[in-house]
């Protein structure tokens, strides 16, 4: 039996022949792993930072949002809602008001303000470093109270400050500081999640002139809890509005899925791009093997005449191209995962290398060797001993 | 040994039909050393490729030691050439990138022996034709004669039952194709049948048996009473030199 190791020991004579030739083939392969990890990682990247995103907004969350303005959430739909879905554990109508002017003691920039509910800390999880969290009661009465980001503190009072008990300018009143949010860094795309203004929604949405809620987020004790609530809502807002598009109420889970689908779609298409380039080299594999077999006929000959059978022969070759591409690939592997990381850099943006996208690509590059290697092989294979001898 | 029955090989059909043999009757006997002699066209290549088991005859039989082998698939076929045939080409055909030694085991890694046995084999093989010592030189090391004693080693060590040499001596000057010639003698002294193919008197006159061909047929087979010794001509012809180790 002409062994596995025999036909590697053959397979490698054949390919450090010509070491430049081997390099280049190689290189196909390199580009096409490396372009796959470094792309893919991207991708993956994307997905995990999305998810991580979603997953700090706090857990078993439910977004109920009217679609169109004729449909409103209202007031007074909150203690209606409390008792047909007990299973809510928390309510927080929420106001994006979007970029204003802030102004304390003689500084004055553009800051986001969000109006939001006395259970953000329990829903958001992240409570106040300093002073307390505005009552249940300074909501209802829309009081002018307001928490910030540890970022606008330091931008409108200096680092360090103590704002406790100052009073800052939004959009032409009065608000009083009661709290500092616990810090929550920067979040996807290098944004600064501690840079904002949190108010009751109440006040703020006196303010805007608005008299319904935007935005009402739940939250429930488990996500099987979440499932039935979310039922319970729709189910409550189609019969109010009298139309079951009326209203979008969505899980966390569902909108973890949907991001999830279309970070997916988002990394396949990136790995698909790359992949063409794979194949790219993946057909120089098989140019190079066929102009092989055709310069190495005689050896062929020799091989046949002195008793090597076609498996043989046919092995010879398909390892040939097994190490050029498994080679190529490992070092496109290690390329691109570098690659990967000048990406994270450049990009700000952390891009993943996973056991998986490696795994894949080391199968595809061995799969691009045996497809593209197997027909120059079997060329080879099945040459006549005696024309394969006469050539020169 | 080998026993060939009205063994035929056409190519192509038709018009251009091309009757290379035209049924042979040949036996080989063990021990016996063999010159195949005729003019190209005659046949001789097609018949060699037949012996050597290259090619598959197009009617009549071919037995080796009293096994078919005329029929065999490809795969048999090169079988039958790894353990029965030892060829020997005019053009040497050693692999380039091989050392000697790995030269002379090829063919043992294909019949599958150990590595440890397969040096031993092929070491004793290149000992034999006088170039033990020579193991680890590239053919693009070694001269012509060199070249095909390494040859010959491959063709020994897988312990062949017939040495199949085609113009041997072809691509060598006159002296060491003599010197080769005499390798060919003494391996056949020692009781390995030789066959030896070949255009040139001079090369079949070493031989105990002549057999011509001429138009895909036999036309003469007769035994050589008196074959020339290969060392007594390198005396004659080259004087009282170094004769080399035989």
């Amino acid at each position: 039996m002409f062994t596995l190791i025999e036909s590697i020991r053959v397979a490698w004579l054949g390919i450090s022949g010509n070491k430049l030739r081997t390099f280049l083939t190689m290189l196909g392969v390199i580009i096409g792993v490396s372009a796959v990890i470094a792309l893919v990682s991207v991708g993956q990247g994307a997905q995990a930072q999305a998810t991580s995103q979603i997953t700090a907004l706090g857990s078993n969350l439910i977004t109920v949002m009217p679609r169109g303005g004729g449909y409103r959430i209202e007031a007074k739909d909150l203690p209606e809602l409390r008792v047909r879905s007990p299973l809510i554990q928390f309510f927080l109508p929420t106001v994006s008001a979007g970029q204003h002017t802030v102004k304390a003691s003689g500084a004055s920039y553009q800051v986001s303000v969000e109006g939001t509910g006395a259970d953000y800390p329990a829903v958001r999880e992240r409570g106040v470093i300093n002073g307390a969290w505005f009552s249940e009661e300074d909501v209802t009465t829309r009081r002018r109270v307001a928490v910030l980001g540890t970022t606008t503190v330091t931008k409108l009072f200096g680092e360090g400050a103590d704002p406790m008990g100052q009073t800052i300018r939004l959009m032409g009143q009065s608000f009083h500081v009661v709290g500092v949010a616990e810090s929550k860094g920067t979040g996807f795309g290098g944004q600064d999640q501690d840079d904002l203004i949190l108010v009751p929604y109440t006040a703020i949405a006196r303010l805007m002139g608005l008299n319904r809620i935007p935005t009402l987020i739940l939250k429930t004790a488990s996500a099987a809890d979440s499932t039935i609530v979310t039922q319970q809502v729709t189910d409550y807002f189609v019969t109010k509005f009298r139309n079951p598009d009326g209203v979008r109420v969505q899980s966390q889970d569902q909108l973890l899925e949907t991001v999830n689908s279309m970070t997916q779609i988002f990394t396949l298409l990136l790995g698909a791009i790359a992949s063409i380039s794979l194949a790219v080299g993946g057909i120089g594999i098989m140019n190079i093997m066929l102009v092989s077999v055709s310069e190495r006929t005689r050896e062929i000959g020799i091989r046949k005449a002195i008793g090597a059978k076609k498996r043989d022969i046919l092995l010879q070759f398909l390892i040939e191209a097994l190490i050029l591409s498994v080679t190529g690939g490992v070092i496109g592997i290690l390329l691109g995962s570098l690659g990967s990381q000048g990406l994270t850099k450049v990009l700000n943006f952390p891009a993943l290398v996973t056991t998986d996208s490696v795994l894949i690509s080391f199968g595809f590059s061995l799969g691009v060797g045996v497809i593209f290697g197997f027909y120059p092989a079997l060329r080879a294979s099945n040459l006549d001993p005696i024309e394969a001898l006469r050539r020169e | 040994m080998i026993a060939i029955r009205k063994l035929t090989k056409v190519y192509g059909s038709g018009d251009t039909k091309v009757v290379a043999l035209a049924g042979v009757d040949l036996d080989i006997a063990s021990g016996e050393m063999v010159a195949v002699m005729g003019p190209s066209g005659s046949g001789k290549s097609t018949l060699m490729n037949m012996v050597g088991c290259l090619d598959r005859p197009t009617s009549g039989e071919y037995f080796i030691d009293g096994k078919e082998v005329g029929q065999i698939d490809d795969n048999q076929r090169a079988e039958v050439r790894n353990r029965h045939i030892g060829f020997v080409f005019q053009a040497f055909n050693l692999l380039a990138k091989l050392t000697a030694l790995q030269n002379v085991e090829t063919p043992l890694i294909y019949r599958g022996i150990r590595p440890r046995q397969r040096h031993q084999w092929a070491q004793e093989a290149l000992d034999r034709v006088g170039l033990g010592h020579r193991g680890h030189h590239r053919p693009s090391q070694l001269s012509g004669g060199q070249q095909q004693r390494v040859a010959i080693a491959r063709a020994l060590a897988a312990r062949p039952s017939i040495l199949l040499a085609d113009e041997p001596t072809g691509a060598l000057d006159s002296r060491t194709g003599q010197e080769v010639l005499g390798l060919f003698q003494a391996l056949n002294r020692e009781g390995r049948t030789v066959v030896l193919v070949t255009h040139d008197e001079h090369v079949a006159a070493h031989c105990k048996r002549i057999v011509r061909l001429s138009d895909g047929l036999i036309v003469s087979d007769e035994a050589n009473a008196a074959p020339l010794d290969a060392h007594a001509e390198l005396h004659r012809l080259f004087g009282g030199g170094e004769v080399a180790h035989a």
